[in-house]
C-alpha cells in the first residue's frame, strides 16, 4: 500500500512536472529578445562559424539574444529583408550593394567591419606553366558576378602587378571549377575550405593568393549592416547583440582545435582541410572595426554601375555607425 | 465594335492594377526599394529604350527564343512522329517524356555550360530541351488520336499512306500539335529568360538579375516589363499560327 502512494506520488510529481516545464521553458524563451540575421555563403568561416558556435555555446543567449538566421545567397537578397525590417542585421554584405540600396533611400546602417583584407584565392592546374599571377597577363581569369568582390579582386590585383587579364564572369564556386576544368578560363577563383582538397592533392596550385598583394590587406570588402528603424527603437538589443558576437569570435579562437571540426562537418570536408582553411582567416581580418578603404571601394562603386555619383563624405558619415560596437 | 469591347475590357484591369501600385508606392505604403512606381518603370523603359540597351537585349533574348524554338519544333515534330509510327518506342518513353518534362529542367544548366561554355549557346540549347518535350508529346498525342473512321475513309478512297498522313491525320491532330508547340514554346521562353538571370548570359534575364543586384528597381521592373512583351509577342503569334492552321 506504501508503495501504491508513493508511486503515485511520483506519477503526479512527473506530470505536474510535465506541465510546468513546458511554461518554465516559455518563461525562459520570453526573456531572449530574438535578432533576425541574413547570413550569405552557410559554411564560411568569417560568415557561420561564430554564429553557429556562439548558438550552441549559449554565447549570444548569456546576452539576451535568441538568434534567427537565415542562409542566402549574398548580393541583394542578404541586403533586401534588413531594408525591409524583416531581418534586423545582413551580415558580410559586399559594399557595391549597400552603397547602391543606401543611395537609392534604403534606411540601413553600416554598423561594423565584417571581414577587412582579402580570403580569396586563384588556382591553376599543379602543372600550369603559369606561376605567378603576372604570368596570366592576357588570360582568361574568372570572376563570380560583375560588381562583386571577386571583380573588384582580380582587377586590382592585375594593376598591382602590372598586366592585363581577362576578366571573366563564371558564376560561383562551382560554376568556376567547371569553367576552369573545361578550358574555358585559364585560372579560376574560390574561397576556403572549396578546392583546398585539391590544393592538398596537389592536382591544383594556388597562383594568387592575396597575401601576395599586402595593400588588399587594407581594404573591408565585406560590411555588416542593420536595420536603422531597429537600431533607433533597440540600441541595448544591438549592443548586446554585437558583444555577444565579439565573444563567439574570441572563442573559436581560442578554442580553435575543437570549433574545427564543427566547421569540417559543415562544409563536409576533412578537419586537416577545415584547419589549412584558417591560415586564411587570422582573427584581424575579422575585426568588427575599423571599417577600412571606403573611399577607394565608393570610387569602385560608380565605376562599376552600383552609384550614379560618389557618396559625399556627409553620405558616408551617416551611413557608418559603430557606436554598437563594444569598447 | 467586339473587339474594341474586349480590348477596353482587358485594358480595364491592367489600367486598375497599375493605378493602384502607383497610389502604394506614391503614398509609402510600399517601400520604392521593393516596388517602382509605373510612371518611373516606364521612364526607365523609355530611357533605356531610347538608349539602345533595351533594344539590343530584346532582339538577343528574342533571337535565342526563335532559335531554340526552331530546333525544339524540328526535334519534337519528328520524335513525336517517330514515337507515334513506332507504337512499342512511344508506349516505352511517353511516360519517361511526361516525368521528365515535369521536372525543372533549368537544374541542368551547369551541364550546359560546360559542354556550350559561358555563352548564349548554353541558353539556347537549355531552351530546346525545356522546349521540344512538350512538342515530341503534342505530336503523339494528337496523331495517336485521330479518329480511324477519317483514316478508314481515306483508304477506302484509294489514297496513299503519305496522302492520308498529309492530308487526313495531320490536319485532325492539328489541334493537339498546337497546344504542345504553345507549351513548348512557353517553356523554351520561361527557361531562356531563367538561364539569363541565373548566369548573367545574354538578353533581358541578364538585365534584370544586374538591375536586382545593383538595386536599380525601375530598370529591373523596366526590364520585367520588356520580357512580358516579348512573351505576349510570341503567344499572340502562337494563337495565330493556330488559327490559321485550324
Amino acid at each position: 500500500m506504501k508503495a501504491k502512494g508513493w508511486k503515485g506520488c511520483m506519477v503526479f510529481g512527473l506530470l505536474a512536472l510535465g506541465l510546468i516545464s513546458p511554461g518554465l521553458e516559455g518563461a525562459q524563451a520570453a526573456e531572449l529578445t530574438t535578432v533576425r540575421v541574413t547570413v550569405p555563403q552557410r559554411g564560411n568561416w568569417d560568415t557561420t562559424m561564430a554564429f553557429v558556435i556562439g548558438e550552441r555555446e549559449g554565447i549570444f543567449a548569456k546576452e539576451g539574444i535568441k538568434l534567427d538566421i537565415f542562409y542566402t545567397k549574398g548580393g541583394a537578397e542578404n541586403v533586401q529583408p534588413v531594408i525591409t525590417g524583416n531581418a534586423e542585421f545582413g551580415w558580410a554584405n559586399g559594399t557595391f550593394g549597400v552603397f547602391g540600396a543606401y543611395d537609392k533611400g534604403a534606411k540601413i546602417k553600416v554598423v561594423s567591419a565584417s571581414f577587412t583584407g582579402v580570403d580569396l584565392f586563384w588556382y591553376v592546374k599543379a602543372d600550369s606553366p603559369y606561376k605567378t599571377f603576372k604570368d596570366l597577363a592576357g588570360k582568361k581569369v574568372g570572376y563570380s558576378t560583375s560588381g562583386s568582390s571577386t571583380n573588384l579582386v582580380v582587377l586590382r590585383m592585375a594593376e598591382l602587378a602590372g598586366v592585363k587579364v581577362q576578366a571573366v564572369a563564371v558564376g560561383g564556386i562551382p560554376d568556376s571549377y567547371t569553367a576552369f576544368m573545361t578550358g574555358q578560363i585559364a585560372s579560376g577563383w574560390s574561397v576556403p575550405p572549396q578546392r583546398l582538397d585539391e590544393v592538398r592533392k596537389g592536382t591544383l596550385r594556388i597562383i594568387a593568393p592575396t597575401a601576395d598583394f599586402p595593400e588588399l590587406e587594407g581594404i573591408t570588402f565585406r560590411v555588416n549592416i542593420a536595420n536603422a528603424e531597429f537600431l533607433k527603437k533597440k540600441p541595448e538589443v544591438a549592443r548586446a547583440f554585437f558583444r555577444a558576437y565579439q565573444r563567439a569570435v574570441d572563442y573559436n579562437y581560442e578554442h580553435t582545435k575543437a570549433v574545427i571540426p564543427e566547421f569540417a562537418k559543415l562544409n563536409k570536408t576533412s578537419p586537416e582541410i577545415a584547419e589549412d582553411s584558417l591560415k586564411f582567416y587570422p582573427k584581424r581580418r575579422l575585426a568588427l572595426a575599423p571599417v577600412e578603404g571606403l573611399a577607394y571601394q565608393v570610387e569602385k562603386a560608380v565605376e562599376f554601375g552600383f552609384l550614379k555619383k560618389k557618396l559625399t563624405s556627409q553620405q558616408l558619415a551617416d551611413l557608418v555607425d559603430l557606436s554598437y560596437l563594444p569598447k | 465594335m467586339y473587339k474594341l469591347k474586349v480590348l477596353a475590357a482587358r485594358c480595364f484591369f491592367a489600367v486598375l492594377f497599375l493605378a493602384l501600385i502607383e497610389a502604394l508606392v506614391g503614398l509609402e505604403l510600399v517601400s520604392p526599394l521593393i516596388l517602382s512606381r509605373p510612371t518611373a518603370i516606364a521612364l526607365a523603359l523609355w530611357q533605356e529604350t531610347v538608349s539602345g540597351e533595351i533594344p539590343q537585349l530584346f532582339l538577343t533574348t528574342m533571337m535565342e527564343v526563335a532559335i531554340a524554338s526552331g530546333i525544339a519544333s524540328l526535334v519534337g515534330f519528328i520524335g513525336g512522329y517517330l514515337l507515334w509510327r513506332y507504337e512499342r518506342w512511344g508506349v516505352a518513353y511517353e511516360t519517361l517524356l511526361s516525368a521528365v518534362f515535369s521536372s525543372p529542367i533549368v537544374l541542368v544548366y551547369p551541364i550546359f555550360l560546360v559542354i556550350f561554355g559561358r555563352n548564349p549557346a548554353a541558353v539556347i540549347a537549355l531552351g530546346v530541351v525545356a522546349g521540344f518535350i512538350p512538342i515530341i508529346l503534342g505530336m503523339r498525342d494528337g496523331l495517336v488520336g485521330v479518329n480511324r473512321t477519317l483514316v478508314r475513309v481515306g483508304e477506302s478512297l484509294n489514297l496513299s499512306r503519305s496522302d492520308i498522313f498529309w492530308k487526313i491525320q495531320l490536319p485532325a491532330a492539328a489541334p493537339t500539335i498546337f497546344s504542345g508547340l504553345r507549351l513548348g514554346l512557353t517553356f523554351t521562353l520561361i527557361n531562356i529568360i531563367a538561364v539569363e538571370f541565373l548566369v548573367e548570359i545574354g538578353g533581358l534575364g541578364k538585365m534584370v538579375s544586374a538591375a536586382y543586384l545593383r538595386f536599380q528597381i525601375d530598370s529591373m521592373y523596366a526590364g520585367i516589363g520588356a520580357i512580358i512583351l516579348l512573351t505576349t509577342i510570341f503567344v499572340s503569334l502562337s494563337y495565330k499560327l493556330q488559327r490559321r492552321v485550324k
